[in-house]
């Protein structure tokens, strides 16, 4: 199954959803894992964020990082409802970590996103394994 | 020597002096274009601040839209509602000043029949009057959430039954006939006053266009739920109409042809709704409307 054909989700199959939910998990105390879908629309932003509020639920502090390595610019729409979904988390953050691979645009994209949110702790990095130990860093 | 291109500092005045002006002419390939990753960061922010400034207007263009349209809705609403009160008030008025002229002329016989049926418009008069500010609260109810449903046990085929009796001088006059389709009772937790006036206005709406041709009411239980219809074969509505007129201070006809404030269908769906239920339509133009009313039987 694909989630990268359309971009535009609200009437998305429940098997669909679930694979976006998947995309979030735990990786270890108050540590989150976040893979954005390559093409992400204010539906996904959706699934993805209230599986993480889920799973964060009841932390007053916490920490996740996220794969952008294979994601494409998002749209204004859906940098407006990240914003928004971001902010509803932003005063239990103690850090977020973005992977962007060699992308200087998604780079820019993160960053810029960061300031408009006004993370308390924000970095930007090369690969997956740079950003949690960022976190983990940021949470110790 | 001197070279003709532009310095970076002015190329990104350019870009910014076009965004000012609502264009952009930076793209994702002429980032990617750029030597510098720094220069690729600093275009593409300024491409993203664009997008967003320009997503912000659509917004608001819509927005503006949808207020406009509210507005126009509301001053509709105003001229029809202004209308619907006038109209009683102005019978009200001549049969007031009739009967007090009858009262204080006392050199005149009395004339009860006379009387009797100056009262007896008033009356139906004072009843229109207080039908259309109950209209007009339960929209104030509804869009404050302040709405609440009361529930008892009671037979569905009953209430309808009732309503359809109430209905009887108004079927006369307009000269259709009622069929009541129904099995036997329909036992359920139902707000009994609610479903009186769901009933009662699709029945009012069937009589109103139906051109004096057979209404046919139906009710019967589908296990958990509870069904009743309300089915003539008047003027119908064109499917572009079907999705509006349940839509608050709509109607397919206008309002010169047919009275009323338009609220009848948005409240009742509002209470079908509000019941867990649900209201639908299949309607043909010229060959007729049948509204149908699933509700939950317990409630």
């Amino acid at each position: 199954m694909s989630t990268q054909a359309r971009p535009e989700g609200t009437h998305a199959f429940v098997d669909e959803r679930e694979e976006l939910r998947r995309r979030v998990w735990k990786v270890e105390d108050r540590l989150f894992m976040l893979v954005e879908v390559p093409i992400q629309s204010p539906f996904t932003i959706d699934v993805l964020f209230d599986r993480l509020e889920e799973l964060s639920a009841g932390l007053d502090r916490f920490a996740y990082a996220v794969d952008l390595t294979r994601v494409q610019r998002p749209d204004a729409g859906t940098r407006q409802r990240l914003r928004q979904r971001v902010s509803r988390i932003n005063t239990r953050l103690v850090h977020v970590a973005v992977a962007v691979g060699g992308n200087v645009i998604i780079r820019a994209v993160a960053r810029l996103a960061a300031f408009a949110i006004g993370f308390r702790s924000f970095s930007s990095h090369v690969t997956v394994d740079e950003a949690l130990e960022a976190c983990r860093r940021a949470l110790r | 020597m001197l070279s003709d291109e532009p310095t970076l500092v002015e190329r990104l005045l350019r870009h910014i002096a076009e965004i000012g002006t609502g264009t952009c002419s930076i793209t994702d390939a002429s980032i990617a274009a750029e030597v510098d990753p720094s220069v690729q960061q600093v275009l593409a922010g300024l491409l993203m601040l664009h997008e967003d400034l320009q997503y912000g207007q659509q917004r608001q263009t819509l927005l503006l839209q949808d207020l406009r349209e509210a507005v126009r809705a509301r001053d509709d609403f105003l001229s029809i509602a202004s209308h619907e009160l006038r109209t009683p008030i102005t019978t009200l008025t001549l049969q007031v000043d009739g009967l007090s002229r009858m009262l204080h002329d006392h050199g005149a016989p009395a004339q009860p029949e006379k009387m009797a049926r100056r009262l007896e418009i008033t009356r139906r008069q004072v009843d229109r009057l207080a039908a259309l500010v109950a209209t007009l609260i339960d929209v104030s109810r509804i869009t404050s959430g302040k709405m609440q449903l009361t529930r008892q046990l009671a037979d569905l085929a009953e209430v309808i039954r009732s309503v359809a009796e109430r209905f009887g001088e108004e079927l006369l006059r307009s000269g259709s006939t009622l069929q009541f389709d129904r099995q036997g009772p329909i036992w359920g937790n139902f707000d009994v006053s609610r479903i009186d006036q769901v009933v009662s206005n699709l029945l009012s709406n069937a009589i109103r266009y139906g051109r004096g041709k057979p209404i046919v009411v139906g009710a019967l239980s589908l296990g958990q739920t509870a069904r009743f219809w309300v089915e003539d074969v008047g003027i119908g509505i064109a499917p572009e109409h079907q999705a509006r007129i349940f839509q608050r201070y709509e109607r397919a006809s206008p309002s010169t042809n047919y009275a009323g404030l338009g609220l009848g269908l948005w409240i009742s769906r509002q209470l079908v709704d509000a019941m867990g239920g649900t209201l639908s339509l299949r309607s043909v133009v010229d060959q007729g409307s049948v509204f149908t009313v699933d509700i939950p039987r317990a409630g």
